[in-house]
């Protein structure tokens, strides 16, 4: 291993222990005849050695000891090594030939300075082992040892300095002797490795495996450096101390072997060295051809790039070409810099080396001088000078045009989205159908909208300025900006025009629209009052009037007239007003106003003011014509009247003359009952035949109702206070004598005197005081007649009934006073009846008429038995009575009774109302 | 029939309910009577012929009306057997009570005690 190479290897050291090697030759004999071990690794030693030389000869030795016999090969093999010519050998086969021969070798050795000592020819031709054995050692001593001297030492001490230097980096090899140093075959693998390192992988051997290490060794030397097998491994192995003559032979083939190498190689390289020289300057030279070239086509190429100063359209560009000369600056020149610096020292060495080396001067080719490119490099740092300057200058200009376009830019976008829209805003036609109000707020806008304007053409000549300034500046995106500022500049002409366009046709609109507003307003003046007129026409035309007198329908004809003398003045102020309207249609017609023109002044219409006034028109006939109608009608109505009134006057005192006169019969207490009856049916009849009067007066009412007529000045008789009259009339005179057909009754049956009926006829009627009068009170309560005071009539009530209790001498408690009026008064109405007072009279004079009295009259005529037959109540009764009986009895359900038996007792119980259940 | 306004039991006035009596009106009242050997043992008086409503006008000692302890004199029969007596005449009411078998059902006003007259 290189790394256990030591350095500090004292070859001196021990070499005094050493053999002299100087003398050994005196004891080759005495060696010769030690050890059969070491004559056998000789033998094989030396045969290998001889073959190795032989083989140039194209022949080889089988048997050292026979084959060199005949001295033939011995001469042949010392031609060989020493590369001389011996004399002619004897070719015969003969002993003395074989001597001479042999002695011609013995000689040739000699003539080389070698002492043969002992080594006769006979003992060789004879195949002395031992002998032939010394001999071709002492060639091989003489041959391939001796030259080997190194530092001025023997032979075989040189042959040991080499090994032990070659060695010497080998920590595990270390070459005393030529004996038990080589053993464990390191040695060996080490010359090789040392020479040839490519051969042998040292690293991998092992000191312990000296049969690998020999067999590699001598394998490798066999079959890479022509060195052939002399020993086998197990010659070495197997005995203690190898043959030092084999060892050596064979060591010495390995100096050889390499000496030869490191000889040519010296050779070579002083070959090498002279080429080298020649190569290097002719390197030198190309290089210098080459740098020159390139820095020259580098020159070439970055002069131009350099004077170009034609300035990019955009920052990016330019700040992309001051990177590029920055880095040019930083990065590609510094190089070049250099470059040239080594151009010319390399020229300079080169020029030095070919004058050392007493070679002829370099000439570079046409054009690549060390001169041609200084002035090149002149020319480049001329350009280079002020370019940098001239970017920043450009870069400037640009940032400010940069600045400058943005500022266009942003200016530009400002005023176009102000602008944006404008002009369709302007080219609206919105006045159109705007109203007074609505274009009178158009207009202010518009007027603030021209102020904006106004601020605004400062900002579009701020606009052209930037373009100008632009252009001036050689703007690159200069063709846009123009192109984006004329159209601003267009669009602007096109806003002021529009303006004014908008503005004139706004006054106008509004003139217009003030005219139009005055007429409305005349319009709502004028139509409003006619409107009025014509609705309170209208409501008079139209008014239902209801007369009664011909008077009040001629007033309404009078004003009928005079109404109609208003007509044409008012139809004058009609069409005048149709003319305000007319106008207004006339102006939004010829100056297309389309606006619904609203009269906010007035909810009245034209349309409404002509079916207004048609209608009046339409009015005034039908009025005339029913005013007409009503007068016929109320002159025929007053006819009516008159009629009606002339038969009621004479009907109304009649019937009250003949109330009176019933009123008068009846308080007549003087007369009899019967007498009193003839004279009421005498007035019965009298008032019966009047009845035609009565229906005739009920004709003309129902013509007078017909022609709708309610009022009659002429009498203060309605028809129905006669209706009234005429009815109480026939109910008193039939209750008159009714109340005497009863009081001739009541006093039959009870047996009540003249007397007493007439007592209490006079009490009753005094406390029934108004009982003629009822005609009367009739007449107030309808409120005709003067109020007089009222009174009732026929009845009285429950305070007069006591009072007059009282004055016939019944003396009354309070509870036997409703236990009376239970009795004369049982539907509790407060009043008491002529007829239930005198009932109650009766009752209270007389025996009571009670069903127990009807049923017990039953029982007799019945026999006694509890019913009645047919032919009992025929025969008892009147006919009347009995069939009256017959009819209403009912069957007799009880005991005892036969067929045809009557139910009396429930019959008469029924007659009062009573019954027993 | 003619009445005032009645009242019912919270005091106010129910006017236009001239139809069937209120059962919880304090004035009338019903009451189921078996026939006796003679009847049910009570009279009656009036009928729509005389302008007036049907009243009790005596009761028979120990007969069924009198028995039902409810039954007074000059109490008016309001419904026979369900029947509203308005415009009843005498002998309707007595046919109906008649027909009604051994069972009547009676729905009867409360009297002052005074039976009113026929006239």
């Amino acid at each position: 291993m290189i790394t256990q190479i030591e350095t500090t290897v004292h070859y001196d050291n021990g070499f005094g222990d050493e053999e002299d090697y100087m003398i050994q030759d005196d004891e080759w004999d005495r060696d010769m005849l030690l050890d059969p071990a070491w004559e056998k690794q000789q033998r094989k030693t030396f045969t290998a050695w001889c073959n190795s030389h032989l083989r140039k000869a194209e022949t080889q030795i089988e048997n050292i000891e026979d084959d060199f016999r005949n001295g033939l090969k011995l001469m042949l093999l010392l031609e060989i090594i020493s590369g001389e010519r011996l004399p002619k050998p004897d070719r015969g086969k003969m002993r003395f030939h074989k001597i001479a021969n042999v002695n011609k070798a013995l000689d040739f050795i000699t003539s080389k300075g070698v002492k043969l000592v002992s080594i006769g020819a006979e003992e060789i031709v004879d195949g002395n082992v031992k002998m032939t054995l010394g001999m071709i050692w002492t060639i091989i001593l003489r041959f391939a040892i001796q030259d080997i001297s190194v530092e001025e030492t023997s032979a075989k001490e040189g042959l040991l300095l080499w090994c032990q230097r070659k060695t010497a980096p080998y920590r595990n090899v270390n070459v005393q002797n030529f004996h038990i140093s080589w053993k464990d075959g390191l040695a060996f693998c080490a010359l090789i490795h040392r020479h040839r390192p490519d051969l042998i992988d040292y690293a991998k051997l092992n000191k312990d495996d000296p049969m690998g290490n020999l067999n590699l060794a001598f394998e490798i030397a066999e079959k890479h450096l022509d060195i052939p097998k002399m020993l086998d491994a197990e010659d070495i192995i197997n005995t203690p101390k190898p043959d030092e003559r084999a060892i050596m032979t064979y060591v010495s083939c390995f100096y050889h072997a390499f000496a030869g190498a490191e000889q040519a190689e010296t050779a070579a390289n002083r070959i090498c060295k002279v080429l080298g020289v020649n190569q290097d300057n002719e390197k030198l030279m190309e290089e210098y051809e080459r740098l020159a070239s390139e820095l020259l086509e580098w020159i070439c190429r970055t002069t131009p790039w350099l004077e170009n100063r034609a300035a990019e359209k955009t920052m990016v560009e330019m700040q992309r070409k001051l990177e590029d000369f920055r880095d040019y600056r930083r990065m590609h020149k510094p190089p070049k810099v250099q470059e040239k610096c080594q151009l010319e020292i390399s020229f300079n060495t080169l020029q030095t080396k070919l004058r050392i080396s007493n070679r002829p001067a370099f000439m570079p080719s046409e054009g690549k001088m060390v001169s041609d490119i200084a002035s090149a490099w002149q020319g480049l740092e001329g350009a280079e000078k002020g370019y940098e300057e001239w970017l920043l200058t450009e870069i400037r200009r640009l940032e400010r045009l940069d600045h400058l376009a943005e500022k266009f830019c942003q200016k530009a976008t400002t005023h176009e989205t102000w602008a944006s829209g404008k002009e369709l805003i302007l080219s609206q036609k919105d006045y159109e159908t705007a109203t007074l109000t609505e274009v009178r707020a158009l207009l202010r806008k518009h007027e603030a909208f021209e102020s904006d304007l106004a601020a605004h053409q400062d900002r579009v000549e701020q606009i052209a300025a930037i373009a100008q300034e632009l252009n001036e500046l050689d703007y690159h995106g200069v063709a846009a900006v123009n192109q984006r500022c004329q159209s601003i500049c267009d669009l602007w002409d096109q806003l002021g025009t529009l303006t004014q366009k908008r503005r004139e046709a706004l006054e106008r609109t509004e003139k217009l629209l003030e005219t139009i507003d005055q007429l409305f307003l005349e319009f709502a003046k004028r139509s409003a009052p006619f409107n009025n007129w014509m609705e309170g026409a209208m409501e008079d035309l139209q008014d239902m009037f209801i007369v009664h007198t011909i008077d009040e329908v001629q007033s309404l004809i009078s004003a009928h007239e005079q109404f109609k003398a208003t007509l044409p003045e008012a139809d004058r102020e009609r069409q005048a007003i149709l003319g305000i309207h007319n106008e207004v249609q006339k102006i939004s017609q010829s100056y297309g106003i389309k606006a619904n023109l609203l009269n906010l002044y007035s909810t009245i219409t034209t349309e409404e003011l002509l079916a207004k006034w048609d209608k009046v028109k339409k009015l005034v006939p039908q009025r005339e014509g029913s005013l007409q109608e009503e007068l016929a009608r109320q002159h025929t109505s007053e006819s009516l009247r008159r009629q009606f009134a002339t038969q009621a006057n004479l009907i109304g005192p009649w019937i009250q003359t003949r109330m009176e006169e019933i009123g008068r019969c009846s308080l007549e207490v003087g007369g009899t009952l019967e007498d009193q009856m003839t004279q009421l049916k005498q007035f019965e009849h009298i008032i019966v035949t009047y009845k035609p009067n009565i229906d005739k007066l009920e004709g003309d009412h129902q013509h007078i109702q017909e022609s709708l007529v309610f009022d009659n000045k002429h009498t203060n008789y309605t028809m129905e206070h006669i209706r009234v009259g005429w009815e109480l009339l026939l109910t008193t005179i039939a209750r008159t004598i009714n109340e005497i057909e009863t009081q001739i009754l009541t006093r039959d049956a009870k047996g009540i005197s003249q007397e007493q009926m007439h007592e209490f006829r006079s009490s009753f009627n005094h406390f029934d005081r108004g009982n003629c009068e009822e005609f009367k009170t009739c007449l107030i309560s309808l409120g005709h007649v003067g109020n007089e005071h009222q009174k009732k009539h026929g009845a009285m009530d429950t305070d007069d009934f006591r009072a007059c209790l009282i004055s016939m001498g019944y003396d009354l408690g309070e509870v036997e006073f409703a236990r009376i009026m239970m009795l004369v008064d049982p539907s509790a109405t407060g009043m008491v009846s002529f007829q239930s007072f005198i009932d109650f009279m009766t009752r209270e004079t007389a025996d009571t008429d009670t069903a127990e009295q009807v049923v017990a009259s039953f029982r007799i005529l019945a026999a006694d038995k509890p019913y009645i037959l047919v032919e009992e109540l025929r025969r008892e009764l009147p006919p009347d009575q009995a069939e009256y009986c017959i009819l209403r009895m009912p069957r007799y359900s009880g005991p005892g009774g036969s067929t045809g038996a009557l139910d009396y007792t429930a019959f008469s119980t029924a007659l009062y109302g009573e019954s027993d259940l | 029939m003619s009445e005032g306004p009645e009242l019912d039991a919270g005091g106010r006035t129910r006017k236009g309910h001239r139809g069937r009596p209120k059962q919880q009106d304090q004035r009338y009242y019903s009451v189921d009577l078996e026939r006796g050997p003679t009847g049910f043992g009570f009279s009656l008086r009036g009928g729509s012929e005389y302008n007036m409503g049907l009243y009790v006008l005596g009761l028979m000692e120990g007969g069924p009306a009198s028995h039902s302890h409810k039954i007074q004199v000059s109490d008016q029969l309001v419904e026979i057997n369900g029947d509203n007596t308005t415009g009843m005449t005498h002998s309707q009411a007595v046919e109906q009570i008649r027909r009604g078998g051994h069972r009547i059902h009676l729905v009867l006003k409360k009297g002052n005690g005074y039976v009113p007259g026929l006239w």
